[in-house]
């Protein structure tokens, strides 16, 4: 292949990796609001019947934009804040998608997608396009970052289930049996949903961590030691979440404090997350 | 003799009235007989029957002045009531009022079968207190054809509800599926045994049903099945603390669970929500059990919104029974009006046999053969068939069924108006 087309080659990978930053949260927020035609009940519009088949594109865009990353890299691509963002919203959609094949939750979905469409909006606001000149990342990084993306997406539902647990609670409580009542997964269902995304979250946080201390060790990498706030807030969370995931076996955390429990341990997400573009906060710059 | 216009209803229902003003003047099966036998007794009104149920409490009654006689039942069954909880019907639209209830159009589930044993029961209590004469006992019995024929010809009763099953389909938005739940049902009584059997058709793995008196739970045990084990009043606390779902439908127990009978300790280990339904009138929960940490407490006042989405799915159902209702209101009517006309048919009899005498003696002076006998008693018979036939069909034509449709629509929009 002769320089002139690879040039060409980057040039039109760069023009598609620009129209997906732009084309994704829109779709992911058009995705939302088809899967929100669900609160219509019975009477929601045919449109609505293309969300599943709009979705599956999106995530094959999705991962075609990291493949563009990629592919300018030479390798796995380095992920700063906003393109970790941006894998979080990819796995948050991915992992709805993998837990509702069997039994679609419409509903659900519409919020799930909104979030995800949100981190999406943010990180393609954001995002650098340029990636060319920075050195692929080795395989334990893609590891660490693949774990840690999808671990950090089961937090995100965990919290998001847990939130959606406690509306539906206090609908029932106060006795309004609005749309929220009639098309929302019920408590028991809900309350399952939450545990199992923080079993997910843990389990994917376990490994995620326990990869990011072996390559810091191995590597030396400068100013990491384990009382780093993002290292202990990390711990934090993931201890939160095993504490949430086997809370059924826990005696006194009912579902309704686990749900609490979820949508706390999501804001210290976000909080750890944002700790890692303040400057000299931790070794783990992402910025 | 009286008539339809004498008829008079006054009454308060979940239309009307909450539950907490339905449970305050709910009259007791027991105390039916007395109260009839009074308002019959004192003079002024000759017939009544009362209704009352966990969501309507109905009087209507027959007598000579309309304003005196709702005073009366005011008086022996609404004492110091606000008047804006209760609704007063006349001639026409009490029939008409009626034969909504029987066919559960007015009833808190559209549609349901409940009310037409209870309206059936009112009857009866009132044909055995001799309050229920030549006018109620006839309206009532086509009271109940109108409810049988609205159930049977109409889709009013597909996928009607009862309120035990309303009730528990709310529950199931907590729990999720019934199977592997253990529930408790307070009451043996019909609505108990209704809210069991739904409760063990969905699945639920243990019904612990308690009643006042443990023979009649006992009894209703051994009907529903081994999944469901009697028990008395006195294990209700414990057998709450370890259920699913409680139920509670008993008579005349106001406030039988307050918040001294739930643990709340237990309440507290509890991962979901102890969800209890409160079906009786008066309230056997205290309403601030409601506001206890893993309680959802769901008495009748607030399944009435789930209900309403029943029924707004049902119009045409509505349409087709409201047919129904209108041409048994005309058949009534005619039949009625036939009725009344029983005196001027004996006169007129009496009448037809004095000229027949009178001419077969004038015509044979005295001495008429078999033959002229026989001809003389068919032509009258003929004659006064042919006169009442008249009288019917003047009867029937009185009041149209287009024009009772007419006043039947006004009668909706009234209703609808005042709610």
């Amino acid at each position: 292949m002769s320089i002139a087309s690879i040039s060409d080659l980057a040039g039109t990978s760069d023009v598609l990796a620009q129209a997906l930053q732009v084309a994704l949260p829109c779709g992911y927020l058009m995705a939302a609001m088809l899967f929100a035609m669900a609160f219509a009940g019975a009477s929601e519009p045919r449109v609505a019947r293309i969300r599943r088949p709009l979705l599956r594109g999106l995530l094959v865009l999705h991962l075609l934009l990291f493949a563009l990353h990629g592919h300018q890299s030479g390798g796995f691509p380095r992920f700063d804040l906003w393109m970790s963002v941006s894998s979080v919203a990819l796995a948050t959609a991915l992992l709805f998608v993998g837990v509702t094949i069997r039994t679609p939750q419409p509903t659900v979905g519409a919020m799930v997608l909104l979030v995800a469409g949100s981190l999406q909006l943010v990180s393609s606001m954001f995002a650098q396009m340029q990636v060319d000149g920075v050195e692929p990342a080795p395989l334990a990084t893609a590891v660490h970052v693949i774990t840690a993306a999808f671990a950090s997406a089961a937090v995100v539902l965990s919290g998001l289930y847990g939130f959606l647990y406690l509306l539906l609670l206090r609908q029932m409580k106060r006795q309004t049996f609005g749309a929220i009542f009639q098309r929302l997964p019920d408590l028991t269902q809900l309350a399952r949903m939450t545990r199992r995304s923080a079993l997910a979250g843990f389990g994917g946080l376990a490994l995620g961590v326990n990869v990011g201390f072996a390559i810091a060790h191995s590597t030396g990498t400068s100013g990491f030691h384990y009382a780093d706030p993002m290292v202990l807030l990390v711990l934090g969370v993931w201890l939160h979440f095993g504490l949430i995931a086997f809370s059924r076996r826990i005696r006194g955390i009912t579902a309704q404090r686990a749900s609490w429990a979820a949508v706390g341990g999501l804001t210290v997400l976000i909080a750890t997350l944002f700790l890692a573009v303040v400057p000299g906060a931790t070794f783990h710059a992402l910025s | 003799m009286e008539t339809i216009d004498d008829l008079v209803l006054v009454g308060l229902s979940q239309r009307t009235a909450p539950v907490a003003v339905r449970e305050r003047y709910a009259l007791q099966p027991e105390d039916a007989p007395g109260l009839l036998r009074q308002l019959v007794g004192d003079g002024g009104i000759d017939e009544a029957v009362v209704v009352s149920t966990c969501n309507r409490t109905e009087a209507l009654a027959l007598g000579g002045d309309g304003t005196e006689s709702i005073a009366r039942l005011k008086a022996a069954l609404f004492r110091n009531i606000d008047a804006a909880h209760l609704y007063e019907f006349r001639g026409l639209q009490a029939v008409m009022h009626l034969f909504r209830v029987t066919s559960g159009l007015d009833s808190l589930v559209l549609g349901e079968t409940e009310i037409l044993g209870q309206v059936k029961r009112a009857f009866e209590l009132a044909r055995g207190a001799g309050a229920a004469g030549q006018v109620l006992s006839p309206l009532l019995t086509q009271a109940l054809v109108v409810g049988k024929r609205a159930r049977k010809e109409t889709t009013i009763g597909e996928g009607s509800l009862s309120v035990a099953r309303v009730g528990l389909d709310v529950a199931a938005r907590a729990l999720g599926r019934y199977e592997g739940r253990t529930a408790t049902v307070i009451g043996a009584g019909d609505t108990g045994l209704l809210a069991t059997r739904h409760l063990l058709a969905a699945g639920a793995s243990r019904v612990h049903l308690l009643n006042r008196t443990l023979e009649r739970a006992v009894d209703a045990a051994k009907e529903l099945g081994p999944l469901v084990t009697p028990a008395g009043l006195d294990e209700m606390s414990a057998l709450l603390d370890g259920a699913d779902i409680g139920v509670v439908c008993v008579d005349g127990a106001a406030e039988l669970i307050d918040v001294s009978a739930l643990d709340r300790r237990a309440l507290g280990r509890r991962d979901q929500p102890l969800v209890l339904l409160d079906l009786s009138v008066p309230r056997a929960v205290r309403p601030d059990v409601g506001e206890l940490d893993g309680v959802l407490l769901y008495d009748l006042d607030a399944l009435l919104p789930i209900v309403e989405q029943n029924r707004s799915g049902r119009a045409q159902a509505m349409e087709d029974v409201g047919a129904i209702l209108v041409s048994e209101v005309h058949k009534f009517l005619s039949l009625r009006m036939y009725a009344n006309f029983s005196p001027a048919i004996e006169e007129l009899k009496g009448l037809f046999d004095r000229e027949r005498e009178e001419l077969l003696d004038r015509v044979t002076g005295g001495q008429a053969t078999p033959r002229e006998l026989e001809l003389a008693h068919a032509m009258e018979k003929k004659f006064l068939w042919l006169a009442l036939e008249q009288m019917k069909q003047g009867a029937r034509h009185t009041r149209s069924e287009e024009a009772l449709d007419r006043a039947y629509r006004r009668f909706i929009d009234e209703l609808e108006q005042r709610r």
